[in-house]
């Protein structure tokens, strides 16, 4: 047996006691109610009554929901439209809030602003941002001569408008990318540019294999956060129109919430889970060909 | 940070809350919400509700008397309603009053947005701790009775001769009652009528909507008064009807039509009479463009285009009538809604206060309930749709409500105005929430009025088995 140093008994008594605070959060709030979502999403219960046993009544009736599965697509939809757009166009912006300019500060700062702007405000801003004839987007549009779509009022624009909102709050992913993009040594730039490779060059062979750890970690959280969002689709559009903005999170909130039933919003809840599981997995097996990591 | 920088920081604020388009946030002023706001027990007071005023008016008031024997000790109940923060401090001088004449009852007050209301005391039935009174929608009453979570109040009623029944319309008390049996005693409880904006009626040279009207001329003129583009807009009506709880008694009985059948069990809406006048409203939206698309609506914000003096006409329940009577700029006029060729019909609809089955002080529940809900009562609140119909004219007139329209108010609820076709049985919410986005897709012009209703019909339909009480 390995004999434990006093300094390795020490740093593992407060480990214990910095992990302890989280580690109690969870198994009273956490692991409780979803231990309790198991068995619930076997049951029928409306909150009053006794809740009576339906076996796989709850998952037989999701599979045969239309509106269950339109919601999976509006889902996907949305989180494959958010996760795309988000990364890409905040990793262009931090790769600008990485040079070297007068003010910097100040524009980061500006960039992260709206991260803490409340999410009602986020919504209000967005409704007047998103308006088919007096928002700012169809505004720009028709002076170029383009006619803007009816965004949040039409069925095929209300998700590709809700992605242009979910980039706003996105301060926080740009942090991260500054983060990586300072962690990339400058040996790597000199050594490429003693090569003579040029601008493009160096981002596509330095910066974007440097960073596909951080890229890969943000498309990972970015798609669990798009997957289980609702808040502002509820306070801008309800799910309208016609279900166009009817996510699963929203499906499961009305379900749970405003139906009252609770043994198959349960059940919806798990299929979220395995949604979330199967969307993460498959992107854990293409990083195999895509993220570099510079020690293994 | 530097001078300069701070002043290119607010420069950049205010360029980013400048992003959206300000002329539709004159229109779009958000209502006022409840806040946290600390209101002296010992002398409930604002500036809306002095507290001189609220002790010389509840001095001038007799308070009725029950049967039912105060507590002979302290007891506490707790009372949970739905309030904004003005309401909230008048509500709070009841208390004080109320505890005055009856010492041994002390008042826990509980207040939730209504749109949280039924969640948070759904979740508090659930662990059996509900408040011993509380406020309840019409539309949430019978599941909460189906459950057993409601006290019948029908022998606290017969213990108390001084309440007195007649003075509450009785076709409004169907929401609230089972089997014989009433839980609930309406807080308020009015019809809908039709509202008309003078200036703009006087603008086009149009007489003025009466008691002669039909839908007939409702149609013929929203067309006629549609005019202008954006900010200008003008609509002949609003809103659009939609499957709500009140479609039938307001848009389709006057035709003969239903959105459901009497017990809620058989979805009617595609029968002729329902389906043609749903068609005639979509015409009206679609090739009229006299009543607000969903994407107009949008450009409104939720704020009522009647009330921002952009439409001509719209059906509304009467308790409006004391927002528009703030309304300086409005000149408005309100007349009995329009007959169809099956004649004239309007919902009674209100709210209640009930009692929960689990009070453990119920006898002090009642003599509180008793006193707010007496004619008294709603005196001292000045409630703007009281039930009681004896209270109507002493509120009208301190609320600033023209007395005609309080006397039209009586009318129609002593004439005709009931609970006739109003959805009130447990799957209520979730036939709207089924119904609505197929009839935005009609709206929408992605499908047409047959397949809409018949998609309505077959999904509607198999919620309605929610329906059946055991």
């Amino acid at each position: 047996m390995t004999a434990v140093s006093p300094l390795a008994r020490r740093e593992a008594r407060r480990f214990h006691l910095f992990v302890s605070p989280w580690l109690i959060g969870f198994v009273l709030f956490s692991a409780g109610p979803i231990l309790a979502a198991v068995v619930l999403s076997f049951m029928q219960w409306n909150l009053l009554q006794t809740p009576t046993w339906v076996g796989f009544g709850n998952y037989v009736r999701m599979f045969h929901d239309p509106e269950f599965w339109e919601s999976i697509e509006n889902t996907v939809q949305y989180g494959l439209g958010s996760v795309a757009l988000g990364v890409t166009f905040t990793f262009l912006l931090a790769l600008l809030l990485n040079q070297p300019l007068r003010f910097q500060g100040l524009f980061r700062t500006v960039m992260y602003l709206p991260s803490v702007v409340s999410g009602l405000a986020t919504a209000l801003l967005w409704l007047n941002i998103l308006h088919p004839d007096y928002g700012l987007i169809n505004k720009v549009l028709a002076s170029v001569g383009v006619q803007g779509p009816g965004w949040l009022a039409s069925q095929e624009w209300a998700i590709p408008g809700l992605v242009l909102m979910s980039v706003w709050g996105a301060g926080n992913t740009i942090v991260i990318y500054l983060a990586g993009l300072q962690g990339i040594p400058k040996t790597l730039y000199e050594a490429a540019e003693i090569d003579g490779a040029g601008w493009w060059r160096r981002f596509w062979s330095v910066t974007v294999p440097m960073m596909s750890p951080v890229i890969f970690f943000n498309v990972v959280t970015g798609f669990i956060a798009a997957l289980q969002s609702y808040v502002l689709i509820l306070v801008m559009t309800e799910g309208g129109p016609g279900n166009a903005t009817m996510v699963l999170g929203l499906y499961i909130y009305r379900h749970a919430f405003v139906y009252f039933d609770m043994g198959y919003a349960a059940t919806l809840s798990w299929a979220m889970f395995v949604l979330v599981i199967v969307v993460t997995a498959i992107q854990f097996s293409l990083a195999r060909r895509w993220v570099h990591y510079e020690f293994k | 940070m530097n001078r300069r920088q701070m002043l290119a920081l607010a420069v950049a604020a205010a360029a980013l809350s400048a992003c959206g388009d300000t002329r539709q946030q004159k229109q779009a002023a958000a209502p006022v919400k409840s806040g946290a706001q600390v209101i002296d027990p010992n002398r409930p007071s604002s500036d809306a509700w002095p507290f001189e005023e609220a002790e010389q008016l509840n001095n001038s008031l007799t308070w009725p008397k029950t049967n039912v024997a105060d507590p002979a000790s302290k007891v506490v109940i707790t009372v949970a309603l739905t309030t904004d923060a003005v309401t909230e401090v008048r509500n709070a001088q009841f208390d004080f009053f109320f505890k005055k004449r009856h010492p041994n009852i002390e008042i826990k007050r509980e207040s939730a947005p209504f749109d949280q209301f039924l969640t948070k005391y759904m979740a508090q039935a659930a662990g059996g701790t509900l408040p011993d009174v509380l406020y309840n929608h019409y539309s949430w009453t019978q599941n909460l009775i189906a459950n057993k979570v409601l006290q019948s109040l029908d022998d606290y009623i017969a213990k108390t001769p001084e309440f007195d029944m007649d003075d509450i319309p009785q076709p409004g008390l169907d929401y609230f009652k089972r089997d014989g049996a009433l839980y609930g005693l309406p807080t308020d409880m009015a019809p809908k009528l039709l509202f008309y904006n003078k200036d703009l009626f006087d603008k086009a040279g149009l007489k003025y909507p009466d008691e002669s009207w039909t839908f007939d001329q409702v149609f013929e003129t929203a067309r006629k008064m549609t005019s202008g583009t954006g900010v200008d807009k003008v609509y002949g009506f609003t809103p659009m009807p939609k499957p709500a709880p009140d479609l039938s008694p307001v848009y389709l009985m006057p035709f003969g039509g239903r959105f459901l059948d009497e017990t809620e069990s058989k979805v009617l809406i595609t029968e002729p009479n329902a389906s043609q006048v749903m068609g005639r409203w979509l015409d009206l939206l679609v090739k009229d463009k006299a009543v607000p698309s969903l994407a107009e609506m949008q450009a409104l914000e939720k704020v009522d285009p009647f009330r921002a003096g952009h439409a001509a006409m719209t059906i509304n329940g009467a308790w409006i009538m004391l927002e528009l009577s703030k309304l300086k700029d409005l000149k408005w006029g309100v007349t009995e809604v329009p007959k169809g060729p099956e004649g004239r019909t309007t919902p009674a609809v209100g709210s209640a206060l009930v009692m929960a089955s689990s009070s453990q002080n119920k006898d002090a529940a009642w003599i509180y309930m008793h006193e707010y809900l007496s004619a008294s009562g709603y005196k001292f609140r000045r409630i703007a749709a009281p039930a009681r119909q004896s209270a109507w004219e002493d509120n009208a007139k301190a609320l600033g409500i023209p007395a005609d329209s309080a006397d039209l108010v009586k009318k129609v609820m002593a004439d005709y105005a009931s609970g006739d076709g109003v959805l009130r049985l447990p799957a209520n919410k979730k036939v709207v929430d089924t119904a609505l986005p197929i009839w935005e897709r009609a709206q929408l012009g992605k499908i047409n009025l047959a397949d809409a209703l018949k998609e309505i019909a077959d999904k509607v339909t198999p919620v309605l088995s929610e329906n059946k009480i055991a």
